[in-house]
């Protein structure tokens, strides 16, 4: 009888913490500011890029479709207030067990960092954040992400699109 | 009863055999309760209740696992529901184009972090050649 109570609380414990881990971090994050009028926010569903995929466009790079198909979501965060500390915040917030530091690098003055969450050799999520003194940016990327073919892109693309996060704001 | 059976005369005798017929026909209906006591206590000692209180732990038993697999199970469809941001553009069209803009400038950020390669921590090296 003993053994029954214990084993019962056993998969008790360990289903519910489980089901705790799957909402990660950083979609609590999202979560928190997607409402705030702060922030102008982007959220494309795995819905959305499934007809995004099937729908024909004119001058559609074969590159740019190829990475498109592999996507199920994109969520982008952007403010120009309080910039820093909301850069400071989304660090703290971001699992380093989870997600992995691919790069980082400082660019007319913005902290630019590259992360992913990868199980094995497949990176299941690029995170970007962008944090300088005009803008606070996150980025991210869901699906089966190939970094090389995003790394081929802007050649492909021929763009520079370097102030995305400008004219992001603009829009909203 | 005593203060009964005392008693003298015609009235006292039939008061004594009636004392002694009550006192007969209770110790009777004593004994018969003792025994039935006895018999009560002996089967309470034995184990002939046991199983039905194991039959009655493994029922509450799975009836616990029961009402916890449903509520673990209403517990998971909130959370599957509830991060679902809403959708930002309703068109496919307007989608790809801010889709590709974020590509464009993810890739973009991402060339010229690696040209300029000014920090790589951990896997980043390995990372490295997958862009070359």
């Amino acid at each position: 009888m003993k053994s029954i109570i214990i084993s019962f609380f056993v998969i008790i414990a360990t289903t519910l913490s489980s089901f705790g881990q799957q909402e990660d971090a950083i979609t609590k994050y999202f979560d928190k500011y997607i409402d705030d009028t702060r922030f102008s926010a982007v959220y494309i569903s795995p819905k959305m890029f499934n007809m995004v995929s099937k729908i024909e466009i004119e001058d559609m790079e074969p590159e740019v479709q190829e990475v498109i198909a592999s996507m199920k979501g994109l969520r982008i965060l952007h403010t120009e207030v309080n910039t820093m500390q909301f850069y400071q915040e989304a660090l703290k917030t971001i699992n380093t067990n989870e997600y992995e530091l691919l790069l980082t690098a400082r660019d007319e003055g913005e902290n630019v960092r590259f992360m992913v969450k990868s199980s094995g050799d497949i990176v299941q999520e690029l995170l970007m954040v962008v944090g300088g003194e005009k803008n606070f940016a996150l980025l991210s990327f869901l699906g089966n992400i190939d970094l090389k073919k995003i790394g081929k892109l802007a050649k492909a693309l021929d763009i520079e699109n370097l102030h995305y996060l400008d004219k992001l704001e603009e829009k909203n | 009863m005593r203060e009964m059976s005392n008693a003298q005369g015609p009235e006292g005798t039939y008061f004594k055999m009636l004392a002694e017929a009550r006192k007969s026909k209770s110790s009777l209906i004593l004994d018969d309760i003792d025994a039935y006591n006895l018999k009560q206590t002996l089967n309470a000692s034995r184990t002939t209740v046991r199983p039905i209180y194991q039959w009655m732990a493994s029922a509450a038993a799975i009836l616990l696992f029961v009402l916890s697999g449903l509520g673990v199970w209403k517990y998971s469809q909130q959370t599957t529901q509830a991060p679902q941001m809403a959708e930002t553009y309703d068109d496919p069209y307007k989608a790809y184009e801010e889709v590709r803009e974020a590509l464009a400038f993810v890739s973009s950020k991402l060339n010229k972090s690696q040209n300029e390669a000014l920090v790589n921590i951990q896997k980043a090296g390995e990372y490295a050649e997958m862009f070359k």
